[in-house]
C-alpha cells in the first residue's frame, strides 16, 4: 500500500451559478476543516469583487482530510477553478492538476453551454468525471431528466450520480464516499526526476510569488533549485507545503500531492500557469503538455483622470500585474487624454474586474476608453501591423487589408429563443456553423462571429433577449479580412482620438449617427454651441449639435436663505469635477464607455 | 444728490409662515391657518424669540438695526394688535434707527372689502410701518386664478389706493412673468408686458419682478407633468430683457436681478432690507423657518433647522457672488484688490476671461459685475466663485 492510494486530487466543474462554490463550502465543512460558525460563505472566493458578483475568478486550493466508511483517512485535494469564459486556459491547467472532477449540474437548469465546455476540457485531460446533481431541494428539480441529459449530451453514465443539495447538506456524505471510490488515486514515481505542474500562482508581499503545484513525479524540498522549463529560469526553493487553504509548510512535497512552493520569484508572470517545474540538476525529460503563452483578446486604454497622478496609475497597474499574469499593459499617448496605458485582458470580464479594482482598491480616478480588439493590418508595402489602438490605424490608402479576429461562439438556449438569437447573431455579422437540437428543449447554436461584435454587450443582449436562459462560450479561431474603416469623432471640430473606433464600412453611418446622438445626450450645454461630428477618412458622415445654454439664474433669493443658493452653486461645481476638458468642451468621464451602449433594439 | 438708502447696518426679518391657501407655484414653507388662537400663540413664540435675541445682541459690538421686514407666508393676516406687539417688543429690545425702513408684505386679499381691511393700512402706518410690498403678481384675473391666488386685480387696485390713502409713499409691487400656456391663445410675452404697462401706469416706487420657477412638489409642477407647456428658456430671457428695457425707459433702475427702483433726485427707493442680503450685512431671522446671518454664521430656524458658520473663504466668495446680483457688482478695495482676486481665483481666471469676452461679465481693477446678458447665466459665473 502506498501513500498515493489515500490521495484524491479533484476539481469541481460547473456552469456559473450551478452551485459549485456552495458545494465546495459543504465539503470543507463536512471534512471538519473549517468550523461551521466560521463558515464564510463561498469560502473559496476571496476577493470582494468576486463576492459581489458571486463568481470565482482567482483559484484556491484546499486540502481536506476525510475518514471514509472503510475507516481509512484520505487526503482530498480540492482544486478550485474560475467560472468564466475568459479564463479557459486557467481552468484547463487546474484540471490538468487533477485526476478526477465532479461535474455539478443544477437539477433545475440542466446541462448548459459552459458545462459542456469544461467537461470537454476535463475529458481532454483524461479525468475521471463523476456527475453530481445539485439543488435537488428545489421544487423545480428534475434529477431524472438531468441524468438523461448528461448521458445523451455528454455521454457520461449518470445513472448513479449522487443527488445533493449543497445548500441543505443533503447527500453530501454519500458524495464524499463516491469521491473516494470513483475518483482514481494519483499515480507517479517518487524516485523519478521531479516533474510538477504550475497550475496557479499569486504574489504574497512577504513570500513573493507562491506557486500552486501538482507533483507528478519525484519530490521537492526546501533548498532544492528548481527550473521552470518553459520560462527557462532557475530558482532556489525557500518553502514548500500544503494549502489548507492557509499555508502549512512541510518537509517535502511528493509525487501525487498538491501543495505550494515559494522560491523567491518576483512576479507571477515569471511563474506562468502551465509551466513544468523540475530540478535544475536532475531534469525530467519532457515538460508537461498543454502550456500556452498568455493571449490577450480585449484591449482598452486606461488614463489618469484630471487631477489624478500618472505615477499612481502606473504604480497600481504594476502592482496588479504582479498578481495577474494574464493582464498586460504598455504606455500609450492619446492626443485627447494624455499619457496613459493600453491594457490587454483575457476578455471583458477580466477588463471590468481590473478597472474596478483600480478604482476601488487603489482609489484611482481613471478614464477607461472603449474596449477594442487587435486588428491585423496588411500594408500595401508588405509589412503587417498589429493595431491595438484604433486611432493608430494607418490611412486607408496605405492598407491592403484589415483582418479582424473571429471567434467561434457556442450558444445554448431553449428552443423558443432560437429565432431572436439568430437575428442577433446575424446583426453582429455572425455566420451560422450549425444548429443542434440536443434535447427537445435545448438547442446548441454554433456561430462564427467577429470578436469585436462580441466584446461590447453581446452577452448582455443575449441574456436579455432570452430571459437569461441562453448561455455563451467562445474561443478565438482565426483572423479574417473585412471591409473595416476607422470612425472618428470630432467635438467642436477637433478629433478626439479617444473616441475613435474601427467599424465595418457598411455600419459606419449608422454607428456614427448613433454615437453623435448619444454624445449629444451626455455632453452638457456650454456657453457656446458644440458641434458633434462623426467622420470617416476626414469626411463627415453624421452630425449633432449641443445648443448653448440660455438660462441659469436664480430669480429670487428666498427670504435671505443664502445657504440654499450656495448649495446650488456648489452642486454645479461638483458636476464639473466629473468632466474632462477637451479644448473648450467639457465631457463627462463616463462618455467614453457610455457612448458604446447604443440602444440597439434590445 | 440722491441720498443713499443702502447701509451695512444689521436688519431684522420677521417670518409669518401662515397662508389662507397655498398658491399653485409656492414651494416656500407655510402652513394653513387653523384659527386666531394659533396665530396668537405664534406671535407669543416670536416675542419670546425676540427676547432671546435681545440678550444675545446686547454688548459688543453694538448693533444698530435700520430695517425691520415682515415676510411670509402672509404677514398681512396678522392683526394690527399683533403687529403692534411685535414692533413694540422689537423697539424695546433693540437699538432701531429713527429712519428705519419698516416693511410689511401685503396680500391684496387681506385688504379687500371682504375682510374689511381698509383701516388696516392706516393703523399700521401709524405704528411705524413705512414701506409696503404688495403681492400683486398679475393684473389679469384669469392669470391670478391660474396661479391659485386668492385675490383679484380689483383687490390689488383697492389695496394700492388704500395704501396711498394711508400715506404710504414707499410702495413696492411684486409681479410674476413667464406664466405657462394655461389657456388657448395665451401669450406669455404679451401678458408680461401688459402687466408691466399697468404697473408703470400705477407708478409705485419699486417693483420686484420674478420669473416663475416651477418647483418640484408644487401644483404647478404636477400640471406641467400632465402636459401644461412651460415657457422656454429662450423666451423667458427675452421677456426679462423686454421688461427691463421698458422699466428703464420708465425711469426705473434695474439694481438687482429681479428688483427695479424708481429713479428720483431726492430719494433712493432701493430696498434697504433686501440689499442686506446682497452686501453681507447681518440680519436676524425670527419665526419658524426664518433665515438669518449673525456673528459670521448663517442659520435657519426649525423646522428647516440649519447652522452654517462661515470660514473667511466662504465670507469672501459669498460677498462676491451675492454682490454680483446687484448692478453695482462687487467693488474691489484696498483690503481686497483686483490682484488679490486674480490670485485667489487663478484657476478660474480663464473662465472669467471667457465670460468677459462673451460680454456677460465686466471685470477690471475697480469691480466685477454682471452685464444685463450676464444675468441670464449668472449661476454659471457664480459657480466659479464657490
Amino acid at each position: 500500500m502506498s501513500y498515493l492510494d489515500n490521495i484524491r486530487n479533484f476539481s469541481i466543474i460547473a456552469h456559473i451559478d450551478h452551485g459549485k462554490s456552495t458545494l465546495a463550502d459543504r465539503l470543507i465543512e463536512k471534512t471538519g476543516l473549517v468550523d461551521t460558525r466560521d463558515m464564510h460563505e463561498q469560502f473559496l472566493d476571496n476577493m470582494d469583487i468576486e463576492r459581489e458578483r458571486g463568481i470565482t475568478i482567482k483559484l484556491q486550493t484546499t486540502r481536506l482530510k476525510y475518514r471514509a466508511k472503510d475507516g481509512q483517512d484520505y487526503i482530498l485535494n480540492l482544486i478550485d477553478t474560475p467560472g468564466h469564459v475568459d479564463f479557459n486556459y486557467e481552468v484547463s491547467r487546474s484540471l490538468a492538476a487533477c485526476d478526477g472532477a465532479l461535474l455539478v449540474v443544477d437539477a433545475t437548469q440542466g446541462v448548459e453551454a459552459q458545462t459542456l465546455g469544461n467537461v470537454y476540457l476535463a475529458m481532454d485531460e483524461e479525468l475521471e468525471i463523476l456527475p453530481v446533481i445539485n439543488k435537488i431541494d428545489l421544487d423545480s428539480a428534475r434529477p431524472d431528466e438531468v441524468k438523461s441529459q448528461i448521458e445523451e449530451i455528454i455521454g457520461l453514465d449518470a445513472n448513479d450520480a449522487p443527488l445533493v443539495s449543497a445548500k441543505t447538506g443533503l447527500g453530501i456524505d454519500e458524495m464524499l464516499e463516491r469521491i473516494v471510490c470513483d475518483i482514481p488515486a494519483p499515480t507517479g514515481d517518487v524516485s523519478a526526476p521531479l516533474k510538477a505542474l504550475i497550475f496557479d500562482s499569486y504574489y504574497d508581499s512577504y513570500k513573493g510569488v507562491v506557486i500552486y503545484t501538482r507533483i507528478f513525479d519525484g519530490a521537492l524540498r526546501k533548498g532544492d533549485t528548481i527550473r521552470l522549463m518553459n520560462a527557462g529560469a532557475d530558482y532556489e526553493v525557500t518553502e514548500v507545503g500544503y494549502c489548507i487553504p492557509g499555508m502549512l509548510p512541510s518537509e517535502e512535497l511528493r509525487a501525487g500531492e498538491v501543495g505550494y512552493i515559494c522560491a523567491g520569484i518576483k512576479q507571477v508572470k515569471d511563474a506562468r500557469v502551465g509551466d513544468t517545474i523540475t530540478l535544475s540538476n536532475r531534469q525530467t525529460g519532457e515538460p508537461l503538455r498543454g502550456y500556452k503563452q498568455a493571449q490577450s483578446m480585449v484591449y482598452c486604454g486606461i488614463f489618469p483622470a484630471e487631477g489624478e497622478k500618472y505615477e499612481n496609475v502606473k504604480d497600481a497597474l504594476e502592482r496588479l500585474q504582479v498578481n495577474d499574469a494574464a493582464f498586460n499593459f504598455e504606455p500609450e499617448n492619446s492626443q485627447a487624454l494624455g499619457y496613459g496605458y493600453r491594457c490587454g485582458f483575457l476578455g471583458l470580464l477580466h477588463m471590468d474586474v481590473i478597472t474596478e479594482r483600480l478604482a476601488r482598491e487603489f482609489d484611482l480616478d481613471i478614464i477607461t476608453t472603449l474596449p477594442s480588439v487587435i486588428y491585423k493590418v496588411e500594408m500595401n508595402q508588405g509589412e503587417t501591423l498589429w493595431i491595438e489602438n484604433p486611432s493608430n490605424l494607418p490611412e486607408l490608402q496605405k492598407i491592403k487589408a484589415i483582418l479582424e479576429p473571429i471567434v467561434k461562439a457556442e450558444i445554448m438556449t431553449p428552443g423558443e429563443y432560437v429565432g431572436t438569437i439568430m437575428s442577433l447573431c446575424q446583426k453582429r455579422r455572425g455566420t451560422m456553423l450549425d444548429m443542434k437540437y440536443l434535447t427537445e428543449t435545448r438547442v446548441q447554436l454554433n456561430y462564427e462571429i467577429p470578436l469585436n461584435e462580441v466584446i461590447y454587450d453581446f452577452f448582455d443582449v443575449l441574456k436579455s433577449r432570452t430571459k437569461g436562459y441562453a448561455s455563451l462560450d467562445y474561443e478565438f479561431v482565426r483572423y479574417q479580412s473585412a471591409k473595416l474603416v476607422k470612425l472618428d469623432i470630432l467635438l467642436n471640430h477637433e478629433v478626439i482620438d479617444a473616441f475613435s473606433i474601427i467599424v465595418p464600412e457598411v455600419e459606419a453611418t449608422y454607428k456614427g449617427r448613433a454615437i453623435c446622438s448619444k454624445l449629444k445626450e451626455i455632453i452638457p450645454r456650454h456657453q457656446f454651441e458644440v458641434p458633434i461630428q462623426a467622420a470617416v477618412s476626414g469626411k463627415i458622415i453624421a452630425r449633432e449639435t449641443v445648443s448653448a445654454y440660455r438660462k441659469d439664474v436664480l430669480a429670487k433669493c428666498y427670504g435671505g436663505d443664502i445657504t440654499r443658493k450656495k448649495k446650488l452653486l456648489e452642486k454645479q461645481k461638483a458636476g464639473k469635477k466629473r468632466m474632462r476638458q477637451f479644448g473648450q468642451v467639457n465631457v463627462p468621464k463616463e462618455a467614453f464607455t457610455e457612448v458604446l451602449k447604443l440602444d440597439d433594439e434590445k | 444728490m440722491m441720498k443713499n438708502n443702502i447701509t451695512t447696518n444689521p436688519g431684522i426679518y420677521i417670518h409669518v409662515p401662515y397662508c389662507q391657501s397655498k398658491c399653485n407655484y409656492c414651494s416656500f414653507y407655510s402652513q394653513p391657518i387653523s384659527g386666531r388662537a394659533e396665530l396668537e400663540q405664534y406671535v407669543d413664540k416670536m416675542i419670546e424669540e425676540i427676547e432671546c435675541w435681545r440678550i444675545r445682541v446686547e454688548g459688543v459690538p453694538p448693533r444698530i438695526f435700520d430695517t425691520v421686514y415682515f415676510g411670509g407666508g402672509t404677514p398681512s393676516i396678522l392683526s394690527p394688535v399683533s403687529l403692534q406687539r411685535i414692533l413694540d417688543k422689537i423697539h424695546s429690545s433693540f437699538n432701531i434707527t429713527e429712519d428705519a425702513e419698516i416693511t410689511l408684505e401685503v396680500n391684496p386679499w387681506s385688504i379687500s372689502s371682504k375682510t374689511g381691511g381698509e383701516n388696516y393700512l392706516a393703523l399700521i402706518r401709524e405704528m411705524g410701518f413705512n414701506r409696503l410690498s404688495i403681492g400683486v403678481q398679475s393684473f389679469d384675473d384669469r392669470t391670478l386664478s391660474f396661479l391659485g391666488r386668492i385675490h383679484s386685480a380689483a383687490d390689488a387696485y383697492r389695496t394700492i389706493e388704500a395704501a396711498r390713502a394711508a400715506s404710504f409713499d414707499n410702495i413696492s409691487l411684486d409681479l410674476i412673468y413667464s406664466i405657462p400656456y394655461y389657456r388657448d391663445g395665451f401669450d406669455p410675452m404679451q401678458a408680461a408686458l401688459s402687466d408691466i404697462e399697468e404697473a408703470i401706469r400705477i407708478a409705485p416706487r419699486h417693483l420686484s419682478v420674478y420669473s416663475l420657477q416651477i418647483e418640484p412638489g408644487t401644483k404647478m409642477s404636477r400640471l406641467t407633468e400632465m402636459g401644461l407647456k412651460p415657457v422656454s428658456d429662450e423666451l423667458d430671457r427675452e421677456i426679462h430683457h423686454n421688461i427691463t428695457s421698458r422699466l428703464v425707459e420708465a425711469s426705473f433702475q434695474h439694481y438687482e436681478i429681479s428688483s427695479y427702483a424708481l429713479k428720483s433726485d431726492d430719494k433712493d427707493y432701493r430696498s434697504r432690507h433686501n440689499y442686506k442680503y446682497w452686501n453681507m450685512s447681518e440680519y436676524l431671522g425670527i419665526g419658524d423657518g426664518a433665515s438669518g446671518f449673525f456673528s459670521m454664521e448663517r442659520y435657519t430656524n426649525p423646522p428647516l433647522a440649519e447652522r452654517n458658520p462661515l470660514a473667511p473663504e466662504d465670507f469672501l466668495s459669498e460677498s462676491i457672488f451675492l454682490a454680483l446680483r446687484t448692478s453695482d457688482g462687487y467693488r474691489f478695495t484696498d483690503e481686497f484688490t483686483y490682484e488679490n482676486f486674480q490670485d485667489i481665483y487663478q484657476d478660474q481666471m480663464p473662465h472669467f476671461k471667457s465670460f468677459v469676452s462673451s460680454g456677460h461679465l465686466i471685470l477690471n481693477k475697480q469691480y466685477i459685475k454682471l452685464s444685463e446678458t450676464g444675468i441670464d447665466i449668472s449661476n454659471k459665473i457664480m459657480a466659479l466663485l464657490v
